[in-house]
């Protein structure tokens, strides 16, 4: 690509100055945007961002105790500080298919929803990123039924998030095992 | 009577006259002298008794003076004629002990004196010291005056009677005096006449005597052999002549049979020397006759026989002179044939010697090569002790390696397990970069939930992760460097196990290698004393051939001299005949 080595001309200038106001106008108009933050995980192989506001603490994966008698989902409870929460396992819940190096789930993520405390057992925590309101578009509705249930909507970059809420309302994750 | 009686009885008689003289006279002398010592003790008696009355008239003369006087004074020569008196009595009295009447006067004389003291001097001294003068002299007079008078008579009377002693006894000493002078004058009178007659009595028998035997003596001396001595005393010089006169009768007798002895000698003497003077001429037929005194008869006897001897003789060293020429003969021959046999001898040991010659050569060459070989055998044995300190040098640093190279695997050991110390240590790092990962995303979380105040602490949060982050990556790289040096320790440690049993088969062989060179030193060594001792022994052997030779020359000299032996044998054999030729020719002058 030839770019002309000489003084700028006049349509050149031109260009210049939009580029430039272009620049300081984005700085100026995502100041009253409305931002989500996003903690985004890594559950098998994808990679999924829960609301930050939802998150209570990320815990590496520790002193995790199964409980008999429970649907495969829940790996069992760990005891936080005094409290015992419900673990359960994301991967088997959304039912995606394990990582190349197998199951290799380190991570309890607690979230809070529907009146429930629950631990998230996720691969890992990869951090926290801000995403405007505005740009999180529908669910894609090509994943299976329990992603689709549980996912609110997807970034521009196809970083799909998860409602909590409607993940903890689930009938599914309730245990009522009766006595015979 | 004999020499001896009569000599003693001439000398006895003016002894015996003598000895009765001095007997008389040493009497005299001694009761002279035993006068003279009374005469002095009476004097001295005399002397006391005058010295007694002379201190009694001082006493009185004192006494007196003091009477008259009344001074003092007088007393002093009173006093010392009271001690002078009492001295003079005592001594008085010790010379008269001997003589009691005596005694008595000198006690006399004591009572008398101590009387004047007690009954005179007493009241007179008093009576003067009381001042009455006048009965003192009346004492003096009536008691002391008769008192000393006694006194003075009975000194007298004592004098007087020792003076009657003294004239009696210087008398008697006078008549023995002159007594002794007669007994001398008559005894040396006696004895003067008894020496003279005696001595001229006895001089001249004895004097007669010996003149007739020296008178016999210087006959018999002269040859007058019927001389004879005369004499008929019975003492010794009459036995001389009795045996003279018996001497010279036997050597009458002697000379008489001598006389007779010589001439049958002569007649014997004349009969030989005839003899004599046949057989010096060669005639050996003739006889001596047998005759004569027993020593001729021998004499007679022993010539015979030599004579026959002689014949008998001179007939044998014919026979013998005859056989020796024959024998001679014989001899000359013999010599002869051991000359040329002798010759041949020298021949052979001459052939002989030449070949110890070569023999003695061939040994010398023989001896220079086994020293040769035994210095070459030392050589290689210096060589091999070399070789096997050498080897031992190699030993000892194979060993030295080893050793270091086991220090090595121990250094090596002790690298891998600090690495894994390391990697735990990573590990932990690890862990706490987790924990802190962690921990920073939940404080992002926070950040997050704070909404817009929270944005600040968010980006230390993600600084914080940030630095998790990087220590995860920093400890998986020091993991990963672990993991080599891990691989890289444990391939050293191959390689070192390796190279001990390297080091160790390596020390295996050298130690082959030593005993090899060590069994080839001693091999080698046996060598050199074995050539040691052959050239010992070629040595001894070359000695022995230096001795045959030795040997082989003497005998060729001894043989040298037998030949000339042989020579002057045969010289001597000639010798011989001639001799016996001579003695045969001796012999025909005797007739047998």
């Amino acid at each position: 690509m030839a770019e002309p080595t000489g003084p700028p001309d006049e349509t050149g200038r031109r260009v210049l100055e939009e580029r430039a106001r272009a620049l300081a106008a984005a700085l100026v108009a995502e100041e009253p945007v409305d931002t989500v933050e996003l903690v985004v995980l890594t559950v098998g192989s994808e990679r999924y961002g829960v609301d930050a506001e939802r998150v209570g603490e990320v815990r590496p994966l520790a002193e995790l105790t199964p409980v008999p008698g429970t649907p495969p989902f829940w790996a069992g409870i760990v005891n936080v500080r005094g409290t015992l929460h419900p673990v359960l396992d994301l991967r088997r819940y959304l039912d995606l298919p394990a990582a190349d190096g197998g199951d290799q789930a380190s991570t309890i993520v607690l979230v809070s929803g529907a009146g429930l405390t629950v631990g998230l057992k996720v691969e890992d925590a990869a951090g926290v990123r801000p995403v405007p309101a505005g740009a999180i578009g529908p669910p894609l509705g090509a994943a299976s039924e329990a992603v689709n249930a549980a996912v609110r909507g997807v970034t521009e970059d196809l970083l799909a998030i998860l409602d909590i809420q409607a993940l903890l309302a689930d009938p599914r994750l309730v245990v009522r095992e009766v006595p015979t | 009577m004999k020499f001896r009686p009569k000599i003693l009885f001439a000398f006895a008689v003016p002894t015996v006259v003598a000895l009765l003289t001095g007997l008389t006279i040493f009497q005299a002398l001694n009761q002279s002298l035993h006068t003279s010592e009374r005469v002095a003790h009476t004097q001295e008696v005399i002397g006391k008794a005058d010295a007694v009355i002379r201190d009694a008239g001082d006493v009185v003369s004192a006494v007196r003076g003091f009477a008259v006087t009344g001074d003092e004074a007088f007393l002093v020569p009173y006093t010392q004629a009271i001690s002078d008196s009492k001295r003079n009595q005592a001594d008085l009295r010790r010379l008269v002990s001997d003589n009691p009447p005596q005694v008595t006067q000198v006690d006399r004389m004591t009572e008398l004196l101590d009387r004047y003291v007690a009954e005179v001097t007493e009241p007179v001294i008093s009576a003067t010291r009381d001042g009455n003068q006048a009965r003192a002299a009346r004492l003096v007079k009536t008691t002391g005056r008769p008192l000393i008078g006694e006194l003075t008579k009975v000194g007298d009377d004592f004098i007087a009677v020792e003076q009657r002693l003294l004239d009696t006894r210087t008398d008697a000493n006078n008549r023995a005096s002159r007594s002794a002078r007669n007994v001398v004058a008559l005894g040396l009178g006696l004895v003067v006449a008894l020496t003279v007659a005696i001595g001229l009595v006895l001089s001249s028998r004895l004097a007669r005597n010996a003149w007739a035997v020296i008178g016999a003596a210087t006959g018999l001396a002269a040859g007058e052999l019927s001389r004879r001595a005369e004499v008929r005393s019975n003492d010794e010089l009459g036995q001389l002549a009795r045996a003279f006169n018996q001497m010279a009768e036997r050597l009458q007798a002697t000379m008489d049979s001598e006389r007779e002895t010589k001439q049958a000698l002569e007649a014997a003497v004349a009969e030989y020397s005839e003899f004599a003077t046949r057989v010096a001429r060669g005639d050996l037929t003739g006889r001596v006759s047998a005759n004569g005194a027993a020593d001729l008869r021998t004499l007679s006897e022993n010539l015979n026989s030599m004579v026959t001897g002689l014949s008998e003789l001179s007939s044998r060293v014919r026979e013998g002179a005859q056989s020796m020429s024959s024998s001679t003969s014989e001899i000359l021959a013999a010599v002869s044939q051991h000359t040329v046999s002798a010759s041949q001898q020298s021949a052979a040991i001459n052939e002989t010697s030449t070949t110890m010659e070569e023999l003695r050569t061939a040994a010398e060459q023989t001896a220079r090569k086994a020293k040769e070989v035994a210095e070459q055998a030392q050589a290689s044995a210096t060589v091999s002790e070399e070789g096997t300190e050498a080897v031992d040098a190699i030993t000892r640093s194979m060993e030295e390696t080893r050793d270091r190279v086991g220090a090595m695997a121990k250094d090596i050991l002790l690298l891998s397990e600090q690495s894994q110390q390391i990697g735990e240590i990573t590990a932990t790092v690890n862990d706490l970069a987790d924990q802190s990962n962690i921990l920073a995303l939940n404080a992002s979380i926070e950040a997050a939930k704070a909404g817009e105040h929270g944005k600040g602490f968010a980006v230390v949060a993600a600084e914080v992760r940030n630095l998790a982050e990087q220590s995860k990556q920093a400890t998986d790289q020091v993991r990963a460097i672990l993991g080599d040096i891990q691989k890289a320790t444990t391939s050293a440690v191959l390689a070192t196990e390796r190279g001990t049993k390297v080091v160790e088969e390596s020390l295996g062989l050298t130690h082959r290698a030593g005993d090899g060179i060590r069994s080839l030193a001693g091999t080698i060594q046996d060598a050199a004393l074995a050539a040691q001792q052959i050239s010992a022994s070629v040595h001894e052997q070359s000695v022995g051939l230096d001795q045959i030779t030795q040997a082989v020359k003497d005998m060729s000299a001894s043989t040298t001299q037998f030949v000339a032996g042989a020579q002057q044998s045969q010289e001597a054999a000639e010798d011989l005949n001639n001799l016996s030729r001579q003695l045969a020719t001796l012999t025909e002058r005797y007739q047998v």
